[in-house]
Parts: C-alpha cells; sequence; structure tokens
C-alpha cells in the first residue's frame, strides 16, 4: 500500500464516521486533507540533471570512486537516492542525500568493478518529496554509456593463487615426487628451485660451493607421462607447446628417476612413442628422452599461426564436435577410435598419471577420458596456456581484447577440469624447477 | 524539531480551547513517532487520532457552527500533519525568537480565538514559505473556494434541522470531485511500511 493510499482511506473513513454520526466536523476535516493533497501532488514536478565521472581503466575487485554531478532543477528541496545500473558482477554504493532547490552538489562513491570491457550508464535517480509521498525516478539517456576496461588485480591474483594454488601444487607434488622422510639420501650440488634450508652448510664450506641435502622419500607405483604431440601442440612458429611440453617432460623424467617411469606420446593419428615403466635410474631416463626425439613432423601436422579469427566464425566446442563427426576420418589413421583412447588403452591397471596436453582440442573427449580414469589411477594435467605462448611481440589492443576472451574461457575450462583433476596451467617460466621452487 | 513542537502545542491548545481531552492522549505518542523519524507509524497515529478527535468533536449544522473554534481544532491539525511527513528543515532551528513569538500568541489566543487561528496561519505560512509554491497553493484556494462557494449557493437546502448527514455527503461529494480534477495525473508514490526493510531514514 502507497502512503498517499494511508491518506485517502482516512479521508474516506472520516467522511464515513462524519455520516454515520451524523457529525460535520470529520467531513471537514477530511476536506481540509484532500486539499493538502491537491497541493502536494500539484506542487510535485521535480527535474534533475546529473553526470558522471569515473576513471576508464578500473583494476578487478578494486574499490574505484566514481563522482556524480547533481543538480536540482526544481526550486523544491529534494530527497536523492542514487540507484547503479551495473553489470553482473559489479557492486556499489546507494548513496542518499538531500539537495535543496537549484542546489547542486556533487556525490563520491564507491563502485567494485569485475574483469572485462563495460558500457556504464548514469545511475538511475530516484528523486522524492520531503514529505515521503511521492518520487520520480530519472532515467539515464543511451548517449550517457561510457566504456571503462577492467583490467585483473595483479595483487588480487597473487593473494588468490597463493592461497589456493599452493594447497593444490603441495598435495600434487608429493603425489608425485614421494613425502618427504627425514632420513638423508645424498649431497649434491645446489640447483635453482632447491629450498635453503636444505643446504648442508658443513659440506658447502669444505667443498667451497653450496651443498643440497637429498632426503629419501616414499613412493608408491608407477608413474606415467602421457603427453600428447598432436596438431595443436604444434602451433606457433618461433615457440610450440611442444617444445616447452618435452622440456618438461624430460625434466619430470629425471626428476621422478627413482619411480619406474613410463611415458606415452600419441598425436593425431595414434600412439607414436610408447615406453613402459619397467625399471628406475638414469637408464629409463635415457630411455625416455631416445623417445622424446618425435623425430619430422608430418607434414599435416606442421603448424601454421592464422591470422585473428573474425568474430562469429570461430566455432564454438559442440561445433567442432559435431563437424568432428560428420568430416572423414583423418587421413592417416589407423582405426576410428580416438589417438586419446588409444593411448589411456595401453596404460596398466594402476598407476600416477600425468597428463601433459591440449585441453581446448578434443575438450570433450579430454573429460570422459579422465573421469573414466580418475576412478583407477592418480592423476595430475599439466597443460599449456596457448595464451601465454602467444608469441607477437606488441599486440595491438583488438588482439588483447580477443586473447583476454580466450583466456576467460579458458580459466572456465581450467576450472571446470579441476573439479575432475588437478589441474595446472602452465606458461613458458613454469618448467620444472620453477615449479618445484613454487611449492617445495 | 522546533516545528513539530509548535504543531503539538497548538493541537493541543486548540483541542483544550474547544474542551477536548483527546489530543493530550495522542499527542505524545505522535511527537514520538516524529522524534524518532517513523513516518509510517505517525500516519497511523493520526489516523486513530483523527478518528478519535471527529468522535469527540461535534458538529449538528455547518452554518450553526461557531467558525473560529473549528478553526481552532482543525487548522493545527493540518499543521500537525505537514509537520510530521515533512523532513525537517534546518531553517527552523535558528530562528528560535519566531518559536517564542508563535508560543506566546497561541496563549494569548486561549482567550481570544481569532489570535490563536492567526497565529496557527502564521506557522502555517512560515512551514510552507520555504518551498516557493506557486501552483500547488493555487490549487488548494481555487478547491477551497470552490467548495465555499458550493456551502454558500447550497445553503438553502442543506441549512435544515438534523441536516448533518446531508451537509457530510455533500461536503464528500464536492470535495471528492474537486480532488478527482488534480487526481487524473499519474504520480509514482511511495510505499507505506518501507521501513520495515529500511531501517534508516535518517540521512
Amino acid at each position: 500500500m502507497k502512503r498517499e493510499g494511508v491518506l485517502l482511506l482516512f479521508v474516506l473513513l472520516l467522511f464515513v464516521q462524519g455520516y454515520l454520526f451524523r457529525n460535520v466536523f470529520p467531513a471537514l476535516f477530511s476536506s481540509l486533507i484532500l486539499l493538502y493533497l491537491i497541493y502536494l501532488r500539484v506542487e510535485f514536478s521535480p527535474a534533475i540533471k546529473s553526470e558522471r565521472q569515473i576513471a576508464r581503466k578500473l583494476k578487478d575487485a578494486e574499490r574505484v570512486k566514481t563522482k556524480l554531478r547533481l543538480k536540482n532543477l526544481c526550486n523544491k528541496r529534494l530527497a536523492l537516492d542514487i540507484f547503479e545500473l551495473l553489470p553482473p558482477g559489479f557492486n556499489a554504493e546507494t548513496p542518499a542525500l538531500n539537495l535543496g532547490g537549484g542546489e547542486e552538489r556533487e556525490v563520491e562513491y564507491f563502485i567494485t568493478p569485475v574483469r572485462g570491457i563495460f558500457k556504464l550508464r548514469d545511475p538511475t535517480i530516484r528523486a522524492k518529496d520531503s514529505r515521503g509521498l511521492y518520487y520520480a525516478d530519472f532515467l539515464p539517456d543511451s548517449e550517457s554509456k561510457k566504456e571503462v576496461e577492467v583490467y585483473p588485480n595483479l595483487d588480487r591474483i597473487r593473494e588468490e593463487s597463493k592461497a589456493g594454488e599452493t594447497l593444490k601444487f603441495t598435495e600434487a607434488y608429493k603425489t608425485l615426487f614421494g613425502i618427504q622422510t627425514l632420513e638423508l639420501d645424498s649431497l649434491r650440488e645446489f640447483q635453482s628451485g632447491d629450498e635453503q634450508r636444505h643446504i648442508d652448510w658443513k659440506a658447502t664450506t669444505r667443498l667451497g660451493e653450496l651443498i643440497v641435502k637429498e632426503f629419501l622419500k616414499e613412493t608408491k607405483g608407477d608413474v606415467y607421462i602421457v603427453l600428447d604431440a598432436g596438431k595443436e601442440m604444434r602451433k606457433g612458429i618461433k615457440s610450440s607447446k611442444i617444445d616447452f611440453a618435452t622440456t618438461l617432460t624430460l625434466q619430470l623424467a629425471y626428476a621422478l628417476r627413482k619411480s619406474k617411469l613410463g611415458l606415452i606420446v600419441y598425436d593425431d593419428y595414434g600412439i607414436t612413442r610408447i615406453e613402459a615403466a619397467k625399471t628406475k635410474g638414469s637408464v629409463q631416463v635415457e630411455r625416455i628422452a631416445g623417445s622424446l626425439n618425435i623425430g619430422t613432423i608430418p607434414t599435416t601436422l606442421m603448424g601454421f599461426k592464422l591470422s585473428l579469427p573474425e568474430k562469429g566464425v570461430r566455432l564454438k566446442e559442440e561445433s567442432r564436435a559435431f563437424i568432428g563427426k560428420i568430416l572423414p576420418v583423418v587421413k592417416g589413421r589407423r582405426s576410428s577410435a580416438t589417438s586419446l583412447i588409444e593411448a589411456v588403452s595401453s596404460l596398466p591397471a594402476t598407476a600416477f598419471l600425468l597428463f601433459i596436453a591440449d585441453i581446448t582440442a578434443n575438450t570433450r573427449e579430454l573429460i570422459n577420458v579422465l573421469l573414466d580414469l580418475r576412478k583407477r589411477h592418480k592423476i595430475i594435467l599439466l597443460s599449456p596456456n596457448p595464451i601465454l605462448f602467444y608469441d607477437a611481440d606488441s599486440p595491438d589492443r583488438e588482439t588483447l581484447i580477443w586473447l583476454y576472451e580466450r583466456y576467460k574461457e579458458r580459466e572456465v575450462l581450467i576450472k571446470k577440469l579441476n573439479g575432475i583433476v588437478p589441474t595446472f596451467d602452465l606458461g613458458y617460466s613454469d618448467l620444472l624447477d620453477t615449479i618445484r621452487g613454487g611449492f617445495g | 524539531m522546533i516545528m513539530i513542537a509548535i504543531a503539538v502545542i497548538a493541537a493541543a491548545m486548540g483541542g483544550l480551547i474547544a474542551g477536548l481531552m483527546i489530543p493530550l492522549l495522542f499527542l505524545p505518542f505522535l511527537f514520538i513517532a516524529k522524534v524518532k523519524n517513523k513516518k509510517d507509524i505517525f500516519l497511523l497515529l493520526f489516523l486513530v487520532y483523527a478518528l478519535a478527535i471527529g468522535y469527540e468533536f461535534e458538529i449538528a449544522n455547518i452554518y450553526g457552527a461557531d467558525l473560529p473554534l473549528v478553526l481552532c481544532v482543525v487548522m493545527p491539525q493540518l499543521l500537525l500533519l505537514d509537520s510530521g511527513l515533512k523532513d525537517e528543515h534546518p531553517i527552523f532551528a535558528k530562528p528560535k525568537i519566531f518559536f517564542v513569538i508563535i508560543i506566546s500568541a497561541f496563549v494569548f489566543g486561549w482567550f481570544v480565538n481569532e489570535v490563536f487561528v492567526g497565529a496557527v496561519l502564521i506557522a502555517l505560512a512560515f512551514e510552507f514559505s520555504s518551498e516557493n509554491a506557486r501552483r500547488g497553493i493555487f490549487a488548494a484556494v481555487i478547491s477551497l473556494a470552490l467548495l465555499i462557494s458550493a456551502l454558500a449557493l447550497a445553503q438553502g437546502v442543506l441549512n435544515l434541522e438534523g441536516g448533518a448527514a446531508t451537509q457530510v455527503v455533500f461536503i464528500s461529494a464536492f470535495s471528492t470531485l474537486t480532488a478527482l480534477l488534480f487526481f487524473r495525473t499519474s504520480i509514482d508514490r511511495q510505499e507505506f511500511g518501507d521501513w520495515i526493510t529500511n531501517k534508516s531514514q535518517k540521512r
């Protein structure tokens, strides 16, 4: 019910009371209230002018001050409430103020944005009369839109990654490299990424170079590295993801030399290399290094860099899956089963699995495989992030926006995959030493 | 809070001049509701208060009524309603001298009703003076003039012994029809009871 409605009901009751009690006074009183309402209604004609000022470049989740210049164009005192019409995820304060007739004032309040490029409209201003009976909303016109670019907040990302990733990394590290015991295994030279607290200072003084203690680790089961060497991994001329993945595989093989380690390499045609986890030690590492000599790249797989696709031309995952079904089987394939399924069918019943794969090429298939495998295996998925491998020297604004959109899509996918198995998005600098250094 | 204080004192004195006790019972609660800035509670209390006055103060025939006495009761109610609903204007916080003068006039009005009515009218004029009202005042004055003219014209028909009900129907019908002329325009109206969800009405 409205406040004015209460007063009108009140008028009606007084009329009824006057009639029933044969008393003219309530009728006179209610007439006076009606006159009062007529006065208020006729006098209420607010007019407001507003203009917002906000910085063009903002940071994600960082409160930003916005200034709103307001002018009361009528000669009545108005109570104003300011409501922001912001994109989803944004937060804003809802300031309120009183503005005298003809008064002009600047209001400052805070908005908390989320990442992306948005067009912000001016806020809606609700002007209320001083008796709290009537109001009028002043909606922003369509020309009032101001474009803002909200960039990721590096501090926040750092904090989040500290909180979430460290835990995940530590868990993955222990799974992969075993839980470190207090029993000393050997001494060796310091390598970047080693912890400072493991330096043996006596041996360091004696030998004149940094020496670290290596402790025995408890590991269980075989470890298999499943490496994707498909077309998507080979894209890029100066630096392809496969180069990075190969280096990472070698580093992992060396780090895991004390476990029985196997390797499966597959591409778009099927399994290309398979090295069973039979033995431990450096001999096995050498074998794996030999297997990683992937050889000449088939011409059909030769990576090339496409210019940025036009908006709307880029196929979605569903569309790609559909085209994959209707197109003839890729020339050269040995069977109708996909390479990934072939690769995982070669795995033993139980093992630690380390997938190094592109997650965007055959996402649905990868998810299905991971869902099936996680019942029997412990799995970690390492995925080189193509955005971090983008090798343009000075990307223009359009390219940056495109890359950012892809990055956001990928974030969603990573989140989804993380719900299935621990997934790590890797860039150039995330080789083993860095990873170990980060969470060791 | 000066204006509500003046309105409460005026309503109490107006009531006492007419020999009413009901205002003394309700006015403290109305004052507290205003001080606590609870407009909706104030409205509800005012509704009950007005019905109670209507029950206690009786006019059997408008043409035979003591006009100054009627105005002594009615006019402070308008001042009370407006000062209860209106957000206090800082201008009234300063002229304390105005408060002293107007209260003195009220006291004097105890003996001369016309002085009391005049003092209330001055207080009303002071209350509305800050609004630079033009059209609203004009509309209200025209409506009032029409009602008075209609009552004067229909005196021959309405001024009868025991004709109070007919007079009430006439006043009601005429006031309602006049109001309808101004209620045609659509205005967004504020909700009653938003204090339940919106605790802070202070700004």
